[in-house]
């Protein structure tokens, strides 16, 4: 029950959720990337917080992050059916309307 | 025992976030993603954070699921169109994540081995008390802020655009 | 300033008045006007009669430093004479005015001009000073250009009109230079100091001075503008080209007589009887009857000059005066008859100038006709007029002068007086006894009285009582008391010869038709138009084309090539311009251009592109803080 081996979970997570969050073509897969990174900082202070429980401001934390990504998500699946239902489609690629018009 | 859940868990985390790579339908990834999830949630546990990993199980299992479930149901329609994503655009994706990966291991090798075990109480009621005294501020601007992205995603979610349709 | 002064200036100044009033008062203001100075001057004429011999009084006009130069009046016994002549005669044309143009437009111009050339005439008569005399001189120029324009729709009245004045240019600018040479000479301009000082002219002042008075008194070589003057109208013709202006240059001449040199004298006496029988020859063969007597009146003032020449200016001035009445009289007797000939034409395209056409019953005109025979005969020197008595006197200076040239002159006076009586009893008999046209109506509208009142006043002066009571004796009333002698046989021989020479020629023209196929030259009044044209106006013309191909070749083409230079120039200025001005600023904009393409390659749209590049700098930050 070493929490090193903890940290080391968080930072493959972190590295994978990155990967997701870059290559998949889906709104919701970057969405999915997304939770993976917030559940990998979750893990980190849930972790440091076993080591160090003087106080259990690394579990409050968590909650509040909880909070958040829980909104977070909401928001993005909401924009993504604007998206879905303004552009057909959920691709990131095809949407390019930060560009300006060329 | 309890060794071999930590190690079991951590596994399968791992595993599942891994599979999260290559799976190409999304309903499958909402699995795989619960299974991280609910695995994370065994972690906190073993952690001796216990009302976090209740709050995982509800949060995630309860609430982001279904709410990924939903997001499918009412985006994932045939007739999107979906465009392949460039090789390029792969391979920088998974090399900066990667590096990015290795970089931050090798940050963590300067921490080298944590203390093993320590003696901690289990202490919701704590936590409670921290909630209700030091972060009382944070934790009604966190209620206002549910409450105002709740009615907020309700509109934009609800919004019907008239051009398009 | 005296009070002679304001009386003399008041002379010249009224017909100005006049002219200022007939801007808004029209007609009736100028003959009034001319009534008034015409009283004045009567009253002048006895003020002065009764109480100078001379009167010479000054203003002074400008100064040049130390010299000033003055308006000053000169007037002796012939300024006298002249002044109520030509206001009366003056007076008399305006009445007729109002009838002869009753019919015409611009009525104010043509009574401007006619005052503005008495003002001047006046002006002249007195001016005592050789600038202000010049000034006048230019003034009845000016009016006479005006006057003979004065029908602005017809072509040639505009040509005579230029032609007048450019012949008297060529006259005022030999006036002028003599003026010039006489300060010269004198050290001054005033008229009365140049005659006191009884030195006589130089030579070539003297004829310069001659010459300078030829076109003006319309003398040989330049006599033509007078019969193409006759276009104007016919007042105007009686007042300006019979009776007044033309005596001009012979009014100077009698001015300057005393100072003249023997030379010019017999220049003027020989120029003068050329003239008298040139213009009595031409005026037989004319056809127009205007055109007959401005013949005529050339003729007469021919006469005039050459007597200045034999040094005889009060026979000249004799003449003068009696010329001017019956002279301006058969004017205005013509234009009378043109008038009514006019209202009374069968068709438009009758001529009613050219005797050719006429032959209107005279006793359908007779109040025309009566006094246009008065004043044929005292043209004609017919005894118990006063053209009788002014001939007699020529010819009495002409035989007593002892000049050289005198029996010349003599001879010249008898064969022009006998042309005279030709040309005048031809005018008569085909303008009035010719009966065979049939191109007037015979009503009679004559009887208006401002046709006869002046006609009748002016037969009334034709008489003998002008001159003399005696009928055959020439002495003026007013010449100072020389009293000199008519030889009897020449008193007898003219009383005889021009009455019978009179009806000889009435019962010659009566019994055969006008000849069609007059002399060409008489006709063309010696072609002297075609030799000016030759002498002046072709080489002119030449000289002008001359200039007019150097200017075209040279200059022209100078300033063709500096425009080709300039264009090149331009062309030059504007490439620079182009690429490196320009290119400097278009190299400038390419260039941010082309940047701006780099950079913004990284701006794809793609929200993972962006996210990748924020990780990789994440990256890039995390190395720098491990390493």
């Amino acid at each position: 029950m070493n929490p090193t081996y903890l940290i080391y979970t968080a930072i493959v997570l972190v590295a994978i959720g990155t990967a997701l969050v870059l290559t998949r073509k889906s709104l919701l897969f970057i969405l999915i990337g997304i939770e993976l990174i917030l559940n990998a900082v979750n893990l980190n202070l849930v972790a440091f917080n076993h080591l160090y429980p003087q106080n259990v401001n690394g579990q409050t934390t968590t909650l509040f992050i909880m909070a958040i990504a829980i909104c977070e998500t909401a928001c993005g699946i909401a924009i993504m059916i604007q998206v879905a239902r303004q552009y057909k489609t959920i691709t990131p690629s095809s949407i390019q309307d930060l560009k300006e018009q060329a | 025992m309890i060794q071999f859940v930590f190690y079991f868990f951590i596994f399968l985390t791992l595993a599942s976030a891994f599979a999260l790579l290559f799976v190409r339908q999304i309903l499958y990834a909402v699995l795989l993603l619960l299974v991280v999830m609910l695995c994370v949630a065994g972690l906190f546990i073993l952690m001796q954070a216990e009302f976090i990993g209740v709050s995982q199980i509800l949060i995630y299992a309860g609430g982001v699921a279904v709410l990924f479930i939903f997001g499918i149901m009412l985006s994932d329609k045939k007739g999107f169109s979906f465009t392949k994503v460039a090789y390029t655009q792969i391979f920088s994706g998974m090399g900066i994540a990667l590096v990015l990966g290795s970089l931050l291991l090798y940050a963590t090798q300067a921490v080298k081995k944590l203390p093993n075990e320590v003696k901690v109480k289990n202490d919701v009621q704590q936590l409670s008390f921290e909630l209700l005294s030091d972060f009382a501020l944070p934790f009604e601007v966190t209620g206002i802020l549910l409450l105002s992205i709740f009615i907020g995603v309700a509109y934009i979610a609800g919004k019907t655009n008239h051009t398009q349709s | 300033m005296s009070q002679s002064f304001i009386l003399v200036s008041l002379i010249c100044c009224l017909p100005f008045a006049g002219m200022l009033m007939n801007l808004w008062l029209r007609k009736y203001v100028a003959y009034t006007s001319t009534f008034f100075l015409f009283i004045i001057n009567i009253l002048v004429f006895y003020f002065i009669n009764q109480h100078e011999t001379q009167i010479e009084t000054s203003l002074i006009w400008f100064k040049l430093q130390s010299f000033s130069i003055e308006l000053n009046y000169y007037i002796n016994r012939d300024s006298i004479l002249l002044l109520p002549v030509v206001s009366i005669i003056s007076f008399l044309v305006h009445v007729f005015s109002i009838g002869y143009m009753a019919y015409e437009k611009s009525l104010s111009r043509y009574f401007n001009g006619l005052l503005f050339f008495t003002a001047s005439m006046l002006l002249f008569v007195c001016a005592g000073n050789l600038i202000v005399i010049f000034l006048a001189w230019e003034c009845l120029g000016l009016a006479s250009y005006l006057l003979i324009g004065f029908y602005r729709e017809k072509t040639e009245a505009g040509f005579a009109a230029l032609k007048a004045m450019l012949l008297n240019r060529f006259s005022d600018l030999l006036l002028l230079s003599a003026i010039i040479l006489m300060f010269a000479y004198y050290q001054s301009f005033n008229l009365k100091e140049i005659i006191d000082s009884q030195q006589t002219l130089p030579q070539l002042v003297g004829w310069m001075l001659l010459l300078g008075v030829l076109a003006k008194s319309a003398q040989f070589p330049l006599m033509n503008w007078l019969p193409s003057a006759m276009t104007g109208p016919s007042p105007v013709s009686a007042l300006i080209h019979a009776a007044t202006m033309v005596i001009a240059g012979v009014y100077l001449m009698i001015r300057l007589s005393p100072i003249l040199p023997l030379s010019v004298l017999h220049g003027l006496t020989t120029i003068g009887s050329l003239t008298a029988l040139l213009g009595a020859l031409a005026a037989t063969q004319q056809f127009d009857v205007k055109k007959i007597l401005a013949y005529s009146t050339i003729s007469q003032l021919g006469l005039m000059m050459a007597a200045v020449g034999i040094a005889s200016p009060q026979a000249a001035m004799l003449h003068m005066i009696s010329h001017a009445f019956f002279k301006a009289g058969l004017f205005l007797g013509v234009g009378a008859l043109i008038h009514h000939l006019e209202e009374n034409r069968v068709n438009k395209e009758i001529n009613v100038q050219d005797i050719r056409n006429l032959g209107a019953p005279y006793k359908s005109y007779p109040y025309t006709f009566y006094t246009i025979l008065i004043f044929s005969l005292a043209l004609c020197g017919i005894p118990f007029t006063s053209g009788f008595l002014s001939k007699e006197y020529l010819l009495t200076q002409a035989w007593n002068s002892k000049n050289s040239l005198s029996i010349f002159y003599f001879v010249f006076i008898i064969l022009t007086s006998t042309i005279t009586v030709i040309y005048t009893t031809r005018l008569i008999v085909y303008t009035f006894f010719n009966k065979s046209k049939e191109n007037f109506n015979s009503a009679s509208s004559e009887k208006k009285p401002v046709f006869l009142f002046p006609l009748i006043a002016l037969s009334i002066a034709s008489f003998w009582w002008i001159i003399n009571f005696n009928p055959f004796h020439a002495d003026f009333y007013f010449f100072s008391k020389t009293t000199f002698t008519t030889p009897v046989w020449l008193t007898i021989g003219s009383t005889l010869f021009f009455p019978v020479l009179f009806f000889l020629a009435f019962r010659y023209f009566n019994s055969r038709d006008i000849s069609n196929s007059p002399n060409q030259l008489l006709l063309q009044g010696f072609a002297l138009d075609n030799l000016q044209q030759k002498l002046f106006v072709q080489p002119t013309l030449f000289i002008g084309n001359l200039f007019l191909s150097i200017e075209k070749k040279w200059i022209d083409g100078f300033i063709h090539v500096m425009a080709f230079a300039t264009v090149l120039f331009s062309h030059i200025i504007s490439f620079l311009d182009y690429w490196l001005v320009d290119g400097l600023v278009r190299m400038t904009y390419k260039a941010s251009y082309t940047l701006g393409g780099w950079v913004r390659v990284s701006r794809s749209g793609y929200v993972q592109h962006y996210l990748f590049w924020f990780l990789f700098t994440a990256v890039l930050f995390i190395i720098w803080v491990l390493f």
